[in-house]
């Protein structure tokens, strides 16, 4: 079942050009920022004498209004703002679906419990209250993570349990139980590996989620803070300059603009390669 | 029904009762004195220890929790630690800024979001549906932030047609300069919105359109235009009104960063500014605000739901 | 009894992304006035497709390739759009496979009733409902002053389809294709709509294009009988030619696939081997060919149609060469 499925997603691959695009763009921004220590210039060193230049051969992205080079910033922010993507996924996908696992596999009272406390965790405003503990806390990449990994996990959750219930029903997980497996042995082995496509669905839409919510908030200034750089403090400082050097806005928003989207498209081709089409006629 | 709507008003209480106990925690485990929080300008250091006694400060906590449970629900949420005055008065007089901007947002996305939604359905497939399908990738990946940037350098600083900032020119009191204002804000809060729209009237116009019903009015001699507006529209339209409530949050959330970018006077700009200053009274009351706001939009879009579904209404 | 519809040579095809599929290849029959007919096959035989060209609600990928399907002298086929609503539901009713989802959800059951008598029978909304309680009654709906005012989740399945033939009759259609009506309910419920098509079609005069897998619903209801198979028609005749003296070694392979009383005991039911042929790349000779049991090299040609007795009449060299001993031994 698993197999055909992704044999299923290499061949959508395959077939979608644009899928494939998405894949590239990806790969070259994580590829950039590993590379980032290659870069011409020093991200940090300023030069007073060479502030808010345009783009030019010298400067790929032109210097902010502190003489740093922008290119080499873009490629030490990509480090931030892809690190934070994929760290605060990775935190809560853990999370949700350990919590969405637990819920769906026992069900009953357990279950009805961590779904209410789901629904009430919904309820608040989770980017209000980022803002607020970021305020309250050292802002930092470790504390940024951890904020946008811990109050973003509730929609994982329940799309796992969804999908544990109608796995927990089926022959070989039955089996297990009746041949006497333990229940963490069960969970960790039949359950979630069944459960992976979707797992990767949701990771890859919340790592476009994550992405977004780490530029604004380093936009309203509340997330990375200087000497350090992602894109998204990157334009919070950039907002400054609009009239005098727009292109300081450009580059960091087209960067999020596409990692973003490849993101979000990649979720939405793995999804439409996962899913069985039921209803086709 | 009544029984339904009774049980969800029940379901709430839960919901507000952890919320009461977020906003409590939000309080105590700021940094500094709680007692600041009620305290105006023209008391005294006594008046402060009266206070404090009062709060009963030297109580356990969960009797703490219940004397300002008891403030909260009377309506006295503290006092600004920046300009001193009641939090309540202050979150009331922005409110309007802030309804006001969702209300034209959410009509906005919806009017284009199912037009665009529609027109792509009926063209599945072709270039335009394509390119709408595209954009509306872009839709939902902008950052709403960097949007409006680009909205404020192209209208603002090159052409000069709108204004930046705020809702209102000084000494101007007419619709049409808060109209001007809001231009701006309105679309960028709106952009996700329509994107999201559009893209499920799309994909929910194309499964209906496949549906058997559809197949019979064809049948029965309808024309398209009477299956599409009479049959189709109806059953895609329904969950609309789910969706509004799922994207409640993302509408906040839109709200805070749109209106400290465009200083927009509302709620939003409000709760940031507080963030800033670490106003906490004030954050609280903010945190409380948008929670009662995303509960109660989601009791309506269910409650409406019920009401114009005649298979949910006879469910209940 | 006067010709009420003749198709002749109808080819519709599906264009997909592997190329045409030629669902039905070439496919003539016609039916009387009040006559009640029967197009038996397997999923994927072009039974389905045949019933949905006749009124041309093929879905977008499918496309008419040829023939002509003629009401009353008109050819359906090649009428303008809007000629052809005004028989779509008018003239000819259709009836789908499944009651559960051919109502729309959202409306009364009463407002889809009316809409259909207000447009073709120009009725006000009054005189509309006073129709639609009638016609439901007429059907067997109790209570249908109440009835009409809920939705369909409101209603059974049966009931539902009981509904459905409310709306094909309520304008009395010269001709009801109903396709696979019962396939979706209950066996029990299955004969009562029968029963209630049959007998109100009988009395309104309306003929009854049948389409179904179920050679029993067809005996139960029709007076002729069309086996079709790989998109073409493998033989026509009446109820009793079929079933008691069936030519064409599909037919036969069919009658022995279904349960059947005979003389007090059980027969053995003998399936058919093999698959349906795929019609992406028909083959040019018999369809059947493969899975034949009585299959020769001739059949890599497709036989001529040969009438066996008058109105009977199959596709198979196996009739021809009966066809041709008769004649020489007459000779």
């Amino acid at each position: 079942m698993n197999r055909m499925r992704w044999t299923l997603l290499v061949s959508q691959l395959r077939t979608q050009k644009s899928a494939l695009i998405a894949l590239i763009i990806l790969g070259i921004y994580v590829l950039a920022a590993l590379a980032a220590p290659l870069a011409p210039h020093d991200p940090n060193t300023i030069h007073l004498d060479e502030r808010l230049l345009p783009p030019s051969g010298q400067h790929w992205f032109g210097t902010d209004d502190n003489g740093r080079d922008y290119f080499a910033r873009a490629l030490y922010g990509a480090r931030v703002s892809l690190s934070v993507g994929i760290l605060a996924m990775l935190v809560s996908v853990t999370i949700g679906t350990i919590i969405g696992a637990i819920s769906g596999y026992f069900g009953g009272k357990l279950d009805t419990f961590l779904m209410r406390s789901i629904d009430i965790g919904m309820s608040l405003p989770s980017f209000f209250l980022m803002l607020i503990l970021n305020a309250y806390l050292k802002p930092g990449v470790v504390t940024i993570v951890l904020i946008i990994g811990l109050l973003s996990w509730m929609s994982i959750s329940r799309i796992v349990r969804a999908e544990t219930i109608s796995v927990k029903e089926r022959e070989y997980v039955l089996y297990a139980r009746v041949s006497g497996q333990s229940t963490f042995r069960i969970i960790f082995r039949h359950i979630i590996p069944s459960i992976v496509p979707t797992i990767v669905v949701a990771a890859t839409l919340n790592i476009a989620g994550v992405i977004m919510m780490e530029s604004s908030l380093s936009f309203l200034g509340l997330g990375i803070s200087p000497p350090d750089a992602s894109w998204g403090s990157m334009l919070n400082n950039a907002k400054g300059y609009i009239g005098e050097n727009p292109t300081l806005a450009l580059f960091p928003g087209l960067l999020i603009l596409t990692t973003v989207l490849a993101f979000n498209y990649l979720g939405d081709v793995f999804r439409a390669a996962f899913e069985p089409k039921v209803n086709r006629r | 029904m009544k029984k339904y709507l009774l049980r969800r008003l029940l379901q709430l209480i839960p919901m507000l009762l952890f919320i009461s106990i977020v906003s409590f925690a939000l309080i105590r485990l700021a940094p500094g004195d709680p007692v600041m929080s009620f305290v105006t300008p023209n008391m005294s250091p006594d008046d402060i220890e009266r206070i404090r006694a009062s709060m009963g400060l030297d109580q356990p906590l969960y009797l703490q929790y219940a004397y300002w449970l008891q403030n909260v629900l009377t309506g006295n949420l503290g006092y600004s630690l920046i300009n001193h005055r009641p939090v309540l008065d202050l979150i009331v007089e922005r409110i309007p800024a802030t309804l006001g901007l969702m209300g034209c947002s959410l009509v906005l996305s919806l009017i284009i979001g199912i037009t665009l939604g529609l027109v792509a359905a009926l063209n599945k497939n072709k270039p335009i549906d394509r390119v709408l399908s595209f954009l509306s990738y872009i839709g939902i990946s902008l950052p709403g932030l960097w949007f409006a940037m680009i909205l404020i350098y192209v209208f603002s600083i090159q052409l000069h047609w709108l204004p930046s900032l705020g809702m209102r020119t000084i000494g101007v009191n007419s619709v049409w300069d808060v109209i001007l204002h809001g231009v701006m804000p309105c679309l960028v809060l709106s952009i996700t919105s329509i994107a999201v729209f559009m893209r499920y009237i799309r994909s929910s116009t194309i499964s209906q359109l496949e549906e058997d019903y559809v197949n019979i009015q064809y049948a029965y001699g309808s024309t398209s235009t009477v299956i599409l507006f009479r049959h189709v529209l109806r059953n895609v339209l329904l969950p609309v009104i789910t969706i509004l409530g799922l994207s409640l949050p993302e509408i906040i959330t839109g709200a805070f960063i749109v209106e400290s970018i465009f200083s927009w006077p509302g709620m939003g700009s409000l709760g940031i500014n507080a963030v800033f200053s670490l106003d906490y009274p004030m954050i609280m009351g903010i945190t409380m605000m948008s929670s009662f706001l995303l509960i109660f939009g989601n009791l309506l879009a269910d409650m409406m739901y019920g009401v114009v579904d005649p298979r949910i209404k006879s469910m209940r | 009894m006067t010709e009420l519809l003749s198709v002749d040579q109808l080819r519709t095809s599906f264009f997909t992304r592997d190329g045409e599929v030629q669902a039905v290849r070439g496919v003539s029959f016609s039916i009387k006035e009040g006559e009640l007919i029967g197009i038996v096959g397997e999923s994927g035989s072009g039974k389905s497709v045949t019933a949905k060209s006749l009124l041309r609600l093929i879905p977008p990928s499918g496309q008419i390739v040829g023939g002509q399907s003629k009401l009353r002298g008109v050819d359906l086929l090649s009428l303008p759009e809007e000629k052809l609503r005004k028989v779509r539901g008018h003239q000819v009713a259709m009836i789908f496979q499944d009651p559960m989802t051919s109502l729309n959800p959202v409306l009364t059951v009463g407002a889809q009733l009316t809409e259909v008598l207000r447009r073709h029978q120009k009725l006000s909304r009054r005189h509309a409902r006073q129709e639609a309680i009638e016609w439901l009654r007429q059907v067997g709906i109790p209570s249908p002053e109440i009835r009409i005012d809920q939705y369909p989740h409101e209603f059974s399945g049966g009931m539902r389809q009981r509904v459905m033939i409310a709306m094909a009759l309520s304008c009395k259609p010269d001709l009801l294709v109903a396709d696979e009506p019962t396939t979706a309910l209950d066996v029990t419920i299955q004969a009562q709509i029968l029963a209630l098509l049959t007998n109100l079609c009988k009395t309104t005069g309306t003929s009854v294009l049948l389409i179904t897998h179920d050679l029993g619903v067809v005996a139960q209801v029709c007076s002729r009988v069309i086996v079709m198979y790989g998109g073409l028609i493998m033989e026509e005749g009446t109820v009793e030619d079929i079933f008691s003296a069936p030519q064409h070694p599909y037919t036969k392979g069919l009658l022995r696939s279904i349960p059947r009383m005979r003389e007090g005991r059980r027969e053995r039911l003998v399936p058919i081997e093999g698959s349906p042929p795929n019609l992406l790349n028909p083959p040019s000779g018999c369809p059947f060919m493969e899975r034949c049991p009585q299959a020769s090299s001739e059949c890599l040609i497709l036989p001529p149609y040969v009438e066996s007795k008058p109105g009977h009449r199959s596709l198979c060299w196996l009739t021809v060469a009966r066809k041709s001993e008769r004649q020489e031994g007459l000779q």
